[in-house]
């Protein structure tokens, strides 16, 4: 049987804090990202990633827009602003922030079975 | 120095063809514009996601939303990031959409080189904010299956680009 993760399995296993979207949290998570590069996180293939990220800033949400991001967990402690929250909260997105590093989040993420995101960056012109 | 051009074109795809779909014939069409604003990093990407509401209630794979949804985006933050102002306009139609973003700014000397993914002129101010990692137009040209791009130092920039929604 394949192993299924949701939002609520990230917030145990990386000690977060649940920062809104409370109402998502047993959404499933099929892929996972970690970037603070919003090009970088653009060149994500896979529909409806989860992100890692010390990227708390609006620009964040707009990219969970267009990717359909289902959840974001912040890291190093990083918390937006309550404006960046309230327009979260109004997407329904989960967002959680955690004191732990990028590198150690992953790796506790990694460890209960979140699968990579493709990450497939632009080319050069032929 | 006059206005440059680029132009790139997946393999297969017929040009002309585009151009006409992107005319809007055959079918019914939607016009989505917006206005950007130079530095105003708390917007920029309202266009994409607008445009990306409208294409996601048509009969399209999530897939291909995702790749109109990046490129207007990337689109409009390299307008926000460079230029002083600008307008990312859409046309959509059955079979494809038919981006038009447009700045006033300082143009690009050479377009190829900006066509290079990591060649990048932005600020470390702009990197902060997780931008400027030179990765915009050759995103753009990604995600599209027609490009064109002019522009002319000290006056702006005009990138165009097709997507269709059932291959050609």
């Amino acid at each position: 049987m394949p192993l299924t993760i949701t939002i609520r399995d990230i917030v145990k296993a990386v000690g977060a804090q649940v920062l809104c979207g409370e109402e998502a949290l047993d959404r499933e998570v099929n892929v996972v990202i970690a970037s603070d590069l919003v090009s970088d996180i653009l060149c994500c293939r896979d529909e409806g990633p989860f992100l890692i990220t010390g990227l708390a800033k609006i620009q964040i949400l707009r990219a969970a827009e267009v990717l359909d991001l289902i959840g974001i967990c912040f890291v190093r402690g990083k918390e937006p602003e309550q404006a960046v929250l309230d327009y979260a909260a109004e997407m329904g997105l989960p967002v959680l922030s955690t004191p732990k590093t990028m590198y150690e989040t992953s790796g506790l993420v990694y460890r209960l079975g979140g699968k990579s995101g493709v990450y497939s960056p632009p080319g050069r012109p032929d | 120095m006059g206005w440059r051009e680029f132009t790139w074109k997946k393999e297969g795809v017929d040009a002309e063809k585009l151009e006409a779909c992107g005319a809007g014939t055959g079918g019914e069409t939607i016009e989505v514009e917006r206005g950007i604003a130079g530095g105003d990093f708390a917007n920029t990407g309202a266009g994409a996601s607008e445009i990306k509401r409208v294409i996601k209630k048509l009969a399209i794979t999530p897939q291909i939303v995702r790749r109109v949804a990046v490129a207007c985006f990337e689109a409009e933050v390299n307008v926000t990031v460079y230029a002083e102002e600008g307008t990312i306009s859409a046309r959509i139609t059955p079979v494809c959409v038919h981006v038009v973003v447009r700045d006033r700014g300082p143009g690009i000397p050479d377009i190829e080189q900006a066509m290079q993914p990591g060649w990048t002129t932005a600020t470390p101010e702009v990197r902060e904010m997780g931008f400027g990692a030179g990765l915009g137009l050759p995103n753009i040209r990604e995600n599209s299956d027609y490009i064109k791009i002019r522009s002319k130092v000290g006056e702006g920039t005009v990138v165009e680009f097709f997507i269709l929604f059932n291959g050609v």
